[in-house]
């Protein structure tokens, strides 16, 4: 008797179709925050007594001369911003003050001090060369010749920013 | 004579049924490719940033990210940037707020393809030569007042083939 035969093919496929393994890995993504700025205001430009119609000029090495000093991170660029006021005032009395002469230095002496081109509200730049900087500030003031007597002040501000240079 | 005429068509038409069995084979058959192989081969460093100044490293800086990719030539692969928001220093965070990834099938910058990259969506890439380098760039936005310190974050990179 013929027989009959049959034939099953089983086919299996395993995972062929199963999902795609991942591989990954990581990297870090790292950031060092230099140490702030710090601005310190240590001495007033003070011109003492003055005399009416005679100007009065403070150099910027002068013992009496407006000082600052600024700390930051070793190398890093500095913006420095003067707000110079035009007039010292006395009640509703002015005194114009029409010149200055701002020096910085890496150390705290005026001898070898840098001169700045400072224009009030304008940034100049300077450098934490050795993670400190002092700043002098001379001027002068011109009374009037009916100027009216009696203390005059003004505030002198330095605003400072890292530039990231 | 009918007999005989009946009795031969019936051979006829019994001889499929008659025959002997017959059968046939075929493979079946896979090769499995060769897996990916993920590897994180360099930070993105930042170096020193300044309160107040955002501060970029390209993808062509020094110190941009490194991955490589290594797998089955001409294949495609998803991949899959995990992209911190924030370098974090304790407490304080660091914002990292925009990327600069790029691809290249030999490990050179120049000629790098951009990717655009959404933190946690598959982009696919082509393993042409059987190998993918990655360069990521970035940006953090330190604040006027962040804190001083080290910071940092973790980017991570999955692959998988996608099968084409």
């Amino acid at each position: 008797m013929a027989s009959i035969r049959h034939l099953t093919a089983l086919i299996v496929l395993v995972g062929a179709a199963g999902a795609a393994q991942g591989q990954s890995a990581s990297i870090a993504a790292t950031a060092t925050v230099v140490t702030p700025i710090t601005v310190t205001g240590t001495a007033p430009l003070a011109f003492g007594n003055v005399f009416q119609g005679v100007n009065r000029t403070i150099a910027f090495s002068d013992a009496t001369s407006g000082r600052f000093s600024l700390t930051g991170y070793l190398g890093s660029q500095v913006a420095l911003t003067f707000t110079l006021p035009t007039t010292l005032a006395s009640g509703a009395n002015t005194m114009p003050i029409n010149t200055y002469d701002v020096r910085v230095n890496g150390t705290n002496v005026t001898a070898g001090a840098t001169a700045l081109t400072v224009i009030s509200g304008t940034p100049v730049n300077s450098n934490f060369v050795a993670g400190n900087l002092f700043v002098f500030v001379g001027g002068r003031v011109v009374p009037a010749a009916a100027q009216a007597a009696g203390a005059y002040t003004g505030s002198i501000v330095l605003a400072a920013a890292y530039t990231g240079l | 004579m009918r007999i005989a005429r009946l009795a031969a068509l019936a051979a006829i038409l019994s001889v499929p049924a008659l025959a002997h069995g017959q059968s046939a084979n075929v493979s079946a058959t896979a090769t499995v490719v060769t897996p990916l192989v993920v590897t994180g081969n360099a930070n993105l460093a930042f170096g020193n940033v300044f309160q107040g100044v955002n501060k970029t490293v390209p993808f062509s800086d020094a110190t941009s990210g490194r991955f490589s990719i290594t797998g089955f030539g001409t294949s495609q692969v998803a991949m899959t940037f995990t992209l911190p928001t924030n370098l974090i220093n304790g407490a304080n965070n660091l914002p990292i707020d925009s990327w600069d990834i790029r691809s290249n099938t030999t490990n050179v910058t120049a000629g790098a393809t951009a990717m655009t990259v959404t933190s946690g969506v598959p982009v696919n890439g082509n393993l042409a030569v059987g190998n993918l380098f990655l360069f990521v760039g970035g940006r953090v936005l330190p604040a006027v007042a962040q804190l001083a310190g080290s910071y940092t974050g973790s980017i991570v990179l999955a692959a998988a083939y996608t099968g084409l």
